[in-house]
């Protein structure tokens, strides 16, 4: 047996052009493929732009659909889901799952971009943490009243008409959280962002005052003349997607429901020119209030896009992102509440009951 | 002319032909060496900066470059793992091949074959696994010149080992000598180059004269002190030197499969060492671009035309090679055995220490740079040889010390900087959501290689021995899974450490590999 020789530089030079040829066809087609290009043999363009959807849910076990599409189901590490290739214009996104509301939005959808969204489901039964001023020995927390009838208790509590005299412990969480509720904090705002706030409120003739704005991430939640606005007023390069953002028409007809949106009748969808530019951005946008009296804001824990309202008939969720409507959720339904979100929880108080509206569910 | 020069070559006469370091010369020719020494690691640097600011201000640019790229780099995977399947192959072939009857039309009776083992305190059981193998070689033993070079520095207990291998091979070979490198000569730096240099000049004056050896009969193997060779090493050499265009202006090289304790080995230290190996499996098929690596041969009269190895430089097993072309002109070639020896892979008893160990010989391998400013200075220099054969050997080298230390920084880690770095108008736009996944896919691709890369391994490898368990073929063949992690580590990092340390003129000497095996018996 003779040992063969290396590779001939022949055949080495013939795998090597293949190889290189290889690359400059490919390259243009995955250049194009990246950018957002769809071969569309069809078409009398070729080429035809694409964009992209990306939807963030803020829980697992949900359904994200687009066009009434099933594209994703939500696990621990995916709860998002980008979807590219999408023709450009008005696309439908709902976010569903078990026993919690519907989220929907009609997003438009501009050539060689990706326009984003973050999803929240709120249970469609709340479930609550009673918290009175006193406990039994055995630790049950003793109510005046019934609590809410549609919220779902997860701890131990008696009535107490129903108690014979006993001894009662004082629960020292409800002392703190009475101080929190009579307190409003007052929040000594940087020089930079009331200075925002104020140059835009002073031509409103603004009644506002710094005891009741908040601010996280960049963004100022603060009242005017009883509405309650949310101003970007940080750093505008980290501004989020839904500032300034363009209108675009919609594909269905209004609909005074959230769910009824989800299943309106859609139109043709109305093609989009190339994403426009604002001309003058004023980062502010106004919070839905149902038309009703707002007695506390405050944002949402752990998010700058999503803010809770405490309205006349309920504690409820709202989204920043006016793109097409906010989506708003009924987080405790009930006359009259009154709302805090304090380390991390958030509080309702219904008379001399109070609750801790139990998140993340 | 010196008369002690006089069996040198022409331009091995120069006094800058053995530089090591820019401050060995003077005037122009020092910036000129130092511009060259700097030039490697600015190019890296300056590449990888390069990519991170593309990605802050012009992160289209960085997009289209990082795809570009990352295409490039599944071509060039498949490229290599085009040659390496061929050498696979061959490797094979070659082992099943009867290279006794193949030299049987030859006269080779006349030729020697000088084994120089440079060690420091290696143990016993180590020197004494390599002396078995040669003694054990399908070849006349009486052949054999073995050299067993000690170093004066390593103390009482190298010589007593030294003495002690003596005793017991001596009468196996033809002629076995030991040499003690003194530890105090000026201007050498402490290492392997100086070692073998010493030990060529002993055997000369002791061996090769006295019995009147010509030095055009005499092929010098210079093996680290762990190589253990496969019984038909010496008969594969001599077919090889009977078969080269010039045989006397060649060096021969095996391939090194790093066997002796791959079973005993962290998974970390087999992948290192075997994509070393594959490697050099790679270059075996492209023999116009080899230099010399590790162990290999070389006869002994084209050793002594260049005064022998740098003793000033840490890399001497390719810089001999480089010695060796810009004294013949050019003229010179390496020959590819595609016969393997077998040496230890990088073990210590901890995780942690062989990582050290590793991250330490590889920069030393890297440091091999400084080969890079020897090639530039003398390509200068020498005019004898071709202008463009010294621009396409001068940039393939460069070509391969800037990829070996940018290519999987800018692919695993820089790929998805636009994306961090891109700000708010890139991050909105389908290609920066893209970006990701088009490079994790196009990665993904080239990983089918690692499949490759597995069997191959696994076919290379020695008998399993008693004690391991079958479940440990399932660890090697999912090991590969590390390469992303060692090419970094082991191979980006350190390049970039040699380089770096090289352009600031912080000169590395030389570290000596431990030899780790499980039942070591040390000096």
């Amino acid at each position: 047996m003779e040992p063969t020789q290396p590779l001939s530089i022949k055949k080495r030079k013939i795998v090597f052009t293949l190889l290189v040829l290889l690359f400059i066809i490919v390259l243009p087609f995955l250049y194009l493929y990246a950018t957002g290009y769809k071969l569309n043999l069809d078409a009398t363009d070729t080429f035809v732009s694409t964009g992209g959807i990306y939807v963030a849910a803020d829980r697992t076990g949900a359904e994200i659909y687009i066009d009434d599409e099933l594209v994703r189901e939500t696990r621990a590490f995916r709860r998002a889901f980008y979807a590219q290739g999408l023709e450009t214009g008005t696309h439908k996104v709902h976010v569903q799952k078990p026993e919690s509301h519907t989220w929907v939005k009609e997003l438009p959808v501009y050539p060689h971009v990706v326009t984003e969204a973050q999803a929240f489901n709120m249970p469609l039964v709340p479930q609550v943490r009673v918290i009175s001023a006193h406990r039994t020995a055995a630790g049950e927390t003793v109510l005046p009243e019934e609590p809410i009838a549609h919220a779902s208790t997860t701890n131990e509590y008696v009535l107490e008409d129903s108690l014979s005299p006993t001894v009662l412990l004082d629960d020292t969480e409800h002392q703190t959280l009475v101080q929190v509720f009579d307190d409003e904090a007052v929040v000594s705002l940087p020089s930079r962002i009331q200075e925002g706030i104020d140059s835009f409120l002073s031509s409103e003739e603004a009644t506002t005052t710094a005891t009741t704005t908040k601010v996280a991430n960049g963004v100022a939640l603060y009242e005017s003349e009883g509405y309650v606005y949310a101003r970007y007023v940080g750093e505008e390069e980290n501004m989020p997607y839904y500032y300034c953002a363009p209108e675009y028409e919609l594909l269905s007809e209004e609909v005074e429901t959230v769910e009824g949106v989800a299943f309106a009748d859609t139109h043709d969808d109305i093609l989009l020119d190339e994403a426009p530019m604002a001309e003058v951005c004023d980062p502010t946008i106004q919070l839905d209030d149902k038309e009703q009296i707002i007695t506390a804001f405050d944002f949402y824990p752990g998010s700058s896009d999503i803010v809770i309202l405490a309205l006349e008939d309920g504690i409820y969720v709202v989204e920043i992102d006016d793109r097409g409507w906010q989506n708003m959720q009924p987080l405790l339904l009930g006359d009259s509440l009154d709302m805090r979100v304090y380390n991390g929880g958030v509080y309702a108080l219904d008379g001399a009951i109070m609750y801790q509206i139990l998140l993340n569910t | 002319m010196n008369t002690e020069d006089s069996h040198l070559l022409p331009y091995a006469r120069r006094k800058d032909f053995k530089v090591g370091r820019a401050v060995e010369l003077s005037g122009r020719d020092k910036k000129i060496y130092r511009f060259l020494e700097i030039l490697p690691g600015v190019a890296s640097w300056v590449t990888l900066i390069t990519v991170v600011l593309l990605s802050v201000y012009v992160p289209f640019i960085a997009a289209y470059f990082i795809i570009a790229f990352a295409v490039y780099w599944v071509l060039k995977t498949a490229f290599l793992s085009f040659h390496l399947r061929h050498n696979w192959a061959r490797l094979r072939k070659n082992l099943k091949v009867d290279w006794a009857k193949m030299i049987e039309r030859f006269e080779y009776g006349h030729l020697y074959h000088v084994v120089i083992l440079p060690f420091y305190q290696e143990g016993e059981d180590v020197v004494d696994a390599t002396l078995s193998s040669m003694a054990n070689a399908n070849y006349d033993t009486k052949s054999l010149v073995i050299v067993l070079a000690a170093e004066e520095r390593a103390g009482e207990g190298a010589q007593k080992v030294a003495e002690k291998m003596r005793e017991k091979w001596a009468d196996t070979f033809g002629y076995f000598l030991v040499s003690t490198h003194p530890g105090d000569i000026v201007g050498e730096l402490a290492g392997k180059g100086s070692n073998a240099t010493w030990a060529a000049e002993e055997v000369r004056t002791k061996v090769l004269d006295p019995h009147g050896i010509r030095y055009n009969h005499t092929l010098v193997s210079i093996f680290d002190i762990d190589t253990v060779i496969y019984p038909d090493y010496f008969n594969c050499l001599v077919w090889h030197f009977m078969t080269a265009r010039r045989p006397l202006k060649s060096s021969y090289q095996p391939v090194p499969v790093f066997n002796n304790n791959i079973w005993d080995a962290s998974p970390l230290s087999r992948v290192v060492a075997m994509s070393s190996t594959f490697w050099e499996m790679v270059q075996q098929e492209r023999p116009e671009r080899m230099a010399t690596f590790s162990s290999h041969s070389v006869s002994f009269q084209a050793l002594y035309e260049i005064g022998y190895w740098q003793t000033n430089m840490v890399s001497e097993d390719s810089r001999i090679y480089w010695n060796l072309l810009v004294a013949n002109d050019g003229e010179y070639d390496v020959v590819p055995l595609s016969y393997p020896v077998s040496m230890d892979a990088n073990a210590a008893p901890t995780l942690w220490g062989t990582i050290k160990n590793i991250y330490k010989q590889h920069r030393r391998w890297t440091y091999g740079v400084e080969n890079l400013v020897y090639i530039g200075y003398h390509f200068m220099k020498n005019k004898n040889i071709a202008l463009k054969i010294r621009i396409k050997i001068f940039l393939r080298q460069a070509e391969g010390y800037w990829s070996l230390v940018t290519n999987p920084i800018m692919l695993f880690i820089l790929g998805w900087a636009p994306i961090f770095l891109g700000g708010r108008v890139f991050h909105e736009t389908v290609l920066s959501y893209n970006l990701p996944i088009v490079v994790r896919n196009l990665l993904t691709l080239s990983m089918f290689g690692l499949i490759i890369s597995s069997i191959i391994s696994l076919t290379l490898m020695p008998a399993r021995p008693d004690g391991k368990s079958r479940l440990s073929y399932i660890v090697m063949a999912v090991q590969w899974f590390l390469v992303p992690i060692t090419m970094i580590t082991f191979s980006s990092l350190p390049g970039l450490d040699a380089q770096t340390r090289l352009m600031l003129g912080k000169y590395m000497g030389f570290w000596v590999t431990p030899k780790h095996r499980k039942d070591d018996k040390t000096a």
